[in-house]
């Protein structure tokens, strides 16, 4: 990170600036505290959690420092922030199993903060994502996505069975009694609002996705995936005949060269194209590329500005760092003997890989463009703070895992 | 439900995996077809990032363009301090017109990326100095470019002013021009009037974006006759004493030819026919030394051929001499018949005259400096080949000097100084005839060689040669 943020200076003003240094100083200071936060109130936690989100934040700080040095700054400060959020939840919320007596307010909760924006909202880039309080702008969605995998792991948990059995077979599929469904078309329901009162297409898919992938965990029914699916693409289908602003998200995804949009709808995709394919392999170096070409670089399309300056090479680290966290998140969900901490894990993973994938998806045009961040990396308060709180959440988590199964083991040795 | 768990985490491998396979389309395999997208400005953005060197005067180095720092995406701007006086010369840079002039046959210079690796440039380099271009000495003297700009006037023409003895072009002028400006559509400008003005310049019939001192091409009438003459005494078929006769006209294969005005000389020297410019004499002259030889010594001069420059030129042009018949070939010798020439060719054979035979390379820049003002390369002088004997020389020179003091060409006469010059009353499809003088001066140390051409002018020695006249005084008053 100190490697990257002097060669920044050196490409940007020539010249090494000390005084600068001081904000990768902080930000390394801050994650040690977590480091010895973690140590001491859940030793037995993952220990590559922490250090590879700590690397995608400071990826994401130098990029930011690139960028828009301002915003470097308050950067660092919502790292400071949602650091605290961090050992907050490391420090009170060990037993995480309380939080599943809470399921319904947390549920109550994340619905409320979706919907808040929908009447006190702020548009902002053509989607209402945004509510401002005094001069903060928050950006309610970020905290509802884990508030609503609290909410549908404690559910699952204590329902999945009852999905499981059938009662009635519809065109000899079974299918469990009608009332189980209802979850199924709330969560259908909240995710199409999103699309069609927000006009946030990346949302609606984040949380359908984390949705369809619990609840494939909690029942093992295909058939709830596909139906899940075919009423999600339904839904999306419609809105695409009604909306125009998911018609632009589509033809620009097919064309995006199109002489006659690039130079407004398609202005975004094709600039963070150019920005990717002008990097090549190793990139061109730092704060030698254009990156500053893309709008909402230090946001949305950071990963294409991380494309273009350190290349394929940087790019796919980034994406091995996810496919990481993925990976050791899926760990600790398996660790788990109770269904709430399996789902919970399952539930927060998601959030990342699918997170990650459609915004890394969407600026290379693997699939069609929507507006979220990327986690970790990403400039932005709410989407560190979330964020955060879902990483001391896996820790808590996999500490338990840990040690749930030792003690397990030493019972098991003892009979 | 730890199976379901393996096959969540299975899917999302796969989806990461098709991130990274996608991403290696887009980055490596697709890529350029991508960033040749004409929508892609990095390129441009890349090369204005490069604070372009200037492009100087001989004279005490004065910016003829510079490059201003607009602090806008494309940051460094070109600025043409004088305006249009120089147009011909840099040309222009512009990111929405391209490229013309030295500016687009000096870019790499100028933006500094010269494929000679020198110690020097590559200490350059490593110190940072990398968007820094390196600056261009051109050979033109602001003072004889200005000269001539004012002489010429109104007029449409072209004016070329050289060292005989290093090629050197020390002006270089054609009207009507442009305000190289104008293509510059930097921040700050009017925008709307800038793109007017430059759609009004390639709308104007007399084209103000074409080149004619190195492109437009002439029929050179008169001043031809000193290449005739230069052969013919140069092979030894005449002598400046050989006698002939002019009737007024000559009857060639059963066509007649007529001297201009339809003029008889009667019996004169070869001398005399060159001073009073007599078209019959030099018809004789052309048949008795024949096609080839007259045809071989116009392409030494550098006729059929592109002239080496640093710009890129139009090759002048005279008839094959196995296509040449003698009727051709008479029209031919007086400058008629398919004979076309630049200024550019013509100031070439009025400076091989004056430097006793041997023609120069022209050319125009000097010396390359990088953003320190050191010279980095040195534009030696480079000798093209020997056209005549320098007696040939030497006779020429005198005949020529005798066509300024008692002939067609008195209005170039400079008190105290001998000019040799020769006129040029081409006749031309429509209208009056194009005027022409190619000269220099002094007469036996020259130092600068001028030629001039007024489209439609009328008479050379009426309206080519007070120009000349004026170019000539200022170069000789001003160099060294």
């Amino acid at each position: 990170m100190f490697l990257g943020f002097i060669s920044v200076q050196l490409a940007m003003d020539g010249r090494i600036m000390p005084k600068q240094l001081a904000v990768p100083a902080v930000a390394a200071a801050i994650f040690i505290v977590l480091h010895i936060v973690m140590r001491i109130f859940v030793p037995s936690a993952d220990g590559l959690l922490l250090p590879i989100a700590a690397a995608l934040t400071f990826l994401g700080l130098v990029m930011i420092q690139r960028l828009d040095s301002k915003q470097a700054l308050y950067q660092l400060i919502w790292i400071a922030v949602a650091a605290v959020c961090f050992i907050l939840v490391i420090v009170f919320e060990r037993n995480y199993e309380s939080l599943a007596q809470y399921k319904y307010i947390l549920g109550l909760t994340a619905i409320v903060l979706l919907m808040s924006t929908m009447f006190i909202g702020k548009e902002v880039n053509g989607a209402r994502l945004w509510l401002q309080i005094g001069p903060m702008h928050f950006q309610p969605s970020e905290l509802a996505k884990v508030l609503l995998v609290v909410f549908l792991a404690a559910f699952f948990a204590e329902k999945h069975e009852l999905l499981t059995v059938s009662t009635h077979r519809v065109l000899g599929v079974p299918v469990p009694e009608l009332k189980y469904f209802i979850p199924l078309m709330l969560m259908w329901g909240v995710s199409v609002a999103i699309m069609i009162f927000q006009k946030d297409l990346g949302s609606s898919l984040l949380f359908f996705g984390i949705f369809i992938s619990m609840l494939y965990a909690a029942t093992s029914r295909k058939g709830y995936v596909i139906v899940g699916m075919a009423m999600f693409a339904l839904g999306a289908y419609l809105c695409f005949l009604a909306f125009a602003h998911v018609q632009v998200r589509f033809t620009t995804w097919l064309r995006p060269f199109d002489p006659k949009t690039i130079g407004n709808k398609s202005y975004q995709i094709s600039q963070s194209l150019f920005a990717l394919s002008s990097g090549g392999v190793s990139g061109t170096g730092l704060g030698l590329g254009h990156p500053t070409f893309i709008p909402s670089v230090t946001t949305d399309f950071i990963f294409s500005a991380i494309g273009e300056e350190l290349g394929l090479l940087g790019a796919a680290a980034v994406v091995l760092m996810y496919v990481l966290m993925v990976a050791r998140g899926i760990k600790v969900a398996l660790s788990h003997r109770d269904d709430f901490g399996k789902l919970l894990a399952v539930g927060l993973v998601s959030i990342i890989a699918i997170q990650s994938f459609l915004i890394m998806g969407g600026v290379t045009r693997l699939i069609p463009l929507t507006g979220i961040t990327l986690p970790f990396v990403s400039y932005g308060g709410s989407s560190l703070f979330a964020n955060f709180i879902l990483l001391a959440l896996l820790i808590v988590l996999s500490h338990r895992g840990a040690t749930t199964n030792v003690t397990s083991i030493r019972q098991g040795a003892k009979r | 439900m730890n199976r379901q768990i393996k096959v969540l985490l299975s899917v999302f491998l796969i989806i990461m995996l098709a991130i990274v396979v996608n991403l290696s389309w887009v980055q490596i395999f697709g890529a350029s077809k991508i960033q040749g997208n004409g929508f892609n400005k990095r390129r441009l953005v890349q090369e204005y990032a490069i604070q372009r060197g200037d492009i100087l005067t001989a004279d005490g180095n004065q910016p003829i363009a510079r490059s201003v720092d607009t602090g806008a995406e494309y940051r460094y701007q070109r600025e043409y301090p004088m305006g249009a006086l120089f147009a011909d010369v840099s040309g222009y840079d512009s990111w929405k017109y391209g490229r013309t002039g030295l500016e687009q046959s000096y870019n790499d210079a100028l933006l500094g990326r010269d494929s000679t690796l020198t110690l020097r440039s590559l200490g350059n380099r490593l110190l940072g100095a990398s968007k820094k271009g390196n600056s261009i000495v051109t050979t033109i003297d602001s003072r004889i470019q200005r000269t001539a700009t004012e002489a010429l006037g109104k007029d449409v023409g072209a004016v070329v002013a050289m060292d005989p003895k290093t090629g050197a072009v020390l002006a270089m002028v054609t009207n009507p021009t442009y305000d190289p400006n104008v293509a510059v559509p930097s921040p700050g400008k009017d925008a709307a009037a800038n793109q007017a003005q430059w759609d009004a310049y390639n709308a104007d019939p007399h084209r103000p974006l074409f080149d004619r001192a190195i492109n437009g091409l002439y029929p050179p009438g008169s001043s031809f006759k000193v290449v005739t003459g230069a052969a013919a005494l140069d092979q030894g078929v005449v002598t400046a004493d050989s006698p002939f006769n002019c009737a007024g006209k000559l009857v060639v294969n059963g066509f007649t030819i007529y001297d201009f005005g339809r003029q008889t000389h009667g019996n004169l020297t070869f001398a005399q026919a060159m001073v009073v410019s007599c078209n019959i004499t030099f018809a004789q002259v052309g048949l008795r030394l024949g096609a080839p030889a007259l045809v071989n010594y116009a392409q030494l001069f550098g006729f059929n051929k592109t002239l080496p420059f640093d710009l890129p030129t139009t090759a002048s042009h005279i008839q094959s001499a196995a296509k040449m018949d003698q009727v051709e070939l008479a029209s031919a010798s007086f400058g008629q018949g398919q004979d076309l020439a630049t200024p550019l060719q013509m100031a070439s054979v009025a400076s091989t005259i004056a430097n006793g035979g041997v023609m120069m390379q022209p050319y125009l820049v000097d010396a390359v400096q990088d953003y320190n003002g050191k010279i980095i390369e040195q534009n030696q002088p480079k000798k093209m080949r020997r056209v005549i004997d320098q007696q040939t020389a030497g006779t020429l020179t005198d005949i020529m000097v005798k066509v300024v003091t008692s002939g067609t060409g008195t209005a170039a006469q400079i008190d105290g100084v001998d000019v040799a010059g020769k006129t040029g009353t081409a006749e031309v499809g429509n209208g009056e005839p194009d005027a022409w003088f190619i000269c220099f001066a002094p007469a036996q140390d020259p130092k600068v060689a001028v030629a001039v051409v007024v489209e439609n002018g009328g008479e050379g020695g009426v309206t080519a040669a007070p120009i000349a006249r004026n170019v000539l005084k200022t170069a000789l008053r001003v160099l060294p």
